[in-house]
């Protein structure tokens, strides 16, 4: 027999067992359990510091790096100053290069005669590593915002175009065909079946056009800036300031990835269509 | 046939013998600021003489060197003395031991200036306190022009936010100020000379006058102290590379008006003939002027006196370590090349 304590137990364990987690609470477990090697990483970096591991002057403590970050964003602003001049080049390269990558590549697709006059030079310049050529956008367009952005819109325009190029040419034909037959116009098809049949490709495109800008404005602003997160961190380092440098890199990272889900969740959420349908 | 042979087995034992004998020095060098003792040294193959293998290393600026030799990844470098108190004020632990290259104008008014703040007429700059909301070229934000002009715009009355100091190297500063990318620049004295003879320019300080000081240094030669404890042979050797390099420039100026200087100079940096010859004007011929004031490749200790009181009230050392001369310098190496080649030193040329 049991006592009344006994069984009142068991039907609390037997509540609890059966309440489901909460989907938030579940959320946080996946992404603690995914990206547990980048805590891990941080914790090993903070205690190789603190058993004095790590030379300071190159690399400072974790706790040290993220109140500089702290400090930087929030006390003194200077690093969100810095992070808007890089946002800003980056988005502008990055829009300029989209506008102008997926046309192309949509006109590419579409037209023979443009694909014949575009195809060979993307060919011959999308090998060409873009921030070689650095020096000399400089000297045409001078060591300020154009030269930077210019440098953004070369290297985000190669894969943006090339994707979208390659989605409207996997566009399926019977699509196509079906469209006219119901007797769509050229335009018509272009915006009704073409284009959302190739946005996947278009959208893969533009991820990764997203993490070249990133490191071509990084790159560009350590080369030749006076403000940006480049400048900061080439600053940092050269005045031997490594909290500050580390938070310059962390803060990029962080920008990134950020950016990163972001596209990743917009992708979801605009080829919901795609799961549902089977593709 | 087997004649040939065993000549050829014995030369090859002789040069890979010879070759094992050499002492290997990693050195850290920034050549966007080449050095006229070392284009020389490395001309008349003076390391190899004195029994060094130099494997150089190229840096940007003084701070990347100074971290690579604090990192161990090079064993000597040429660099600058501001960010070596910044850096030693951190813990880096690097001693200076001589003089790389001086800078200075001398009392008959040779100017053996490594750079000059410059600004083209048109931008309408005739003072630092001019510079208020323009943009100025310096070489690197571990230059000590530049710290020292952090320094010199606070005393006219300017914030260092009122100047955009914008980093360029050297050789592009002329093409910056005539695109108008920047107003003024802390420019090399030949660069300066080229850029005059495109636009007319307004010369506001000499590089002594920033700093102001007498006697400069652009660079000196760095080391890990505990490296060089340990190889104090090899440093001394090395020091010897360059007295004696600079006795040969001295001798060269004197006999040929430096014929074959110009010509080593031409040769290693790649400079066209007027860069050429104005760089061996400002850079290289006045080797042994400098010795009316210090003794040979020393270090004045009111130079690096006059650096720790700009840097300490600019509030520019962010190290708690003391970085004063008796912890930045160290004259054991110098004192010893020097006597080693039985040359005096005299006590009264320690503070120009």
């Amino acid at each position: 027999m049991k006592s009344p304590g006994t069984a009142e137990a068991a039907g609390t364990i037997a509540a609890t067992e059966s309440r489901p987690i909460s989907p938030a609470l579940m959320r946080i477990i996946r992404a603690v359990l995914r990206y547990y090697p980048v805590a891990l990483i941080f914790i090993i970096w903070e205690l190789c510091s603190r058993l004095g591991l790590l030379d300071p002057i190159f690399v400072p403590a974790l706790s040290e790096v993220l109140k500089t970050l702290y400090e930087e964003l929030f006390v003194t602003h200077e690093l969100a100053v810095h992070m808007g001049f890089s946002f800003a080049r980056a988005g502008i390269g990055f829009a300029l290069a989209a506008t102008v990558g997926i046309t192309v590549g949509i006109f590419m697709g579409r037209f023979r005669p443009v694909e014949s006059f575009v195809d060979p030079l993307i060919s011959a310049l999308f090998p060409t590593p873009k921030l070689a050529i650095f020096p000399l956008m400089m000297v045409f367009l001078g060591i300020g915002d154009a030269s930077k952005i210019a440098l953004i819109f070369l290297g985000c325009f190669f894969p943006i175009v090339i994707s979208t190029y390659t989605g409207v040419k996997n566009v399926d034909k019977y699509f196509i065909w079906n469209a006219r037959t119901k007797g769509a116009s050229q335009r018509q098809v272009l915006w009704t079946v073409v284009f959302p049949a190739a946005m996947p490709f278009v959208f893969a495109g533009l991820r990764v056009a997203t993490s070249t800008a990133f490191l071509l404005i990084v790159a560009s602003e350590l080369i030749a800036a006076n403000e940006g997160l480049g400048y900061l961190i080439i600053y940092a380092q050269r005045t031997f300031n490594p909290t500050l440098m580390f938070s310059g890199v962390l803060m990029v990272a962080c920008m990134g990835f950020v950016v990163d889900r972001l596209l990743l969740a917009l992708g979801r959420w605009l080829f919901a269509w795609q799961d549902k349908a089977g593709f | 046939m087997i004649r040939v042979a065993l000549a050829a087995l014995l030369f090859a034992i002789t040069v890979s013998t010879g070759a094992v004998a050499q002492t290997t020095i990693k050195f850290g060098y920034q050549p966007t600021a080449p050095i006229a003792t070392f284009i020389a040294a490395m001309g008349t193959g003076a390391f190899g003489k004195e029994g060094l293998k130099l494997q150089i290393e190229n840096g940007s600026e003084t701070s990347v060197l100074l971290q690579m030799v604090a990192a161990g990844q090079v064993d000597l470098i040429g660099g600058g003395i501001p960010a070596l108190m910044q850096v030693d004020s951190l813990g880096a632990r690097l001693k200076a031991v001589a003089t790389f290259e001086y800078t200075f104008t001398d009392d008959d008014g040779y100017s053996a200036e490594a750079v000059y703040l410059i600004a083209p007429e048109d931008r309408n700059i005739r003072s630092l306190a001019d510079l208020k909301g323009k943009r100025l070229a310096v070489s690197g934000f571990s230059a000590a022009w530049y710290l020292a002009l952090r320094s010199e715009v606070k005393k006219v009355g300017l914030d260092t936010k009122d100047v955009t100091f914008i980093v360029v190297p050297f050789p592009q500063m002329a093409g910056a100020l005539l695109n108008k990318e920047v107003d003024a620049a802390v420019i090399t004295s030949t660069e300066y000379v080229r850029t005059s003879q495109r636009t007319p320019v307004e010369v506001l300080m000499s590089g002594t006058q920033i700093n102001r000081m007498k006697l400069d240094m652009t660079q000196v030669i760095v080391g890990r102290d505990e490296w060089m404890r340990k190889n104090e042979d090899t440093v001394v050797k090395f020091i010897k590379a360059l007295y004696l390099t600079r006795q040969y420039m001295q001798k060269d100026i004197a006999d040929t008006g430096g014929k074959t200087l110009k010509e080593m100079i031409r040769s290693q940096t790649k400079f066209d003939e007027f860069l050429s010859d104005n760089y061996f004007k400002y850079r290289a011929g006045y080797i042994g002027r400098e010795l009316k004031f210090t003794n040979p490749l020393d270090i004045p200790k009111s130079t690096v006196d006059r650096y720790h009181e700009m840097l300490t009230q600019g509030g520019l050392i962010s190290g708690k370590l003391p970085v004063d001369y008796a912890n930045i310098v160290d004259q054991r190496y110098l004192k010893r090349a020097l006597k080693e080649l039985g040359v005096s030193w005299d006590p009264a040329k320690v503070d120009p």
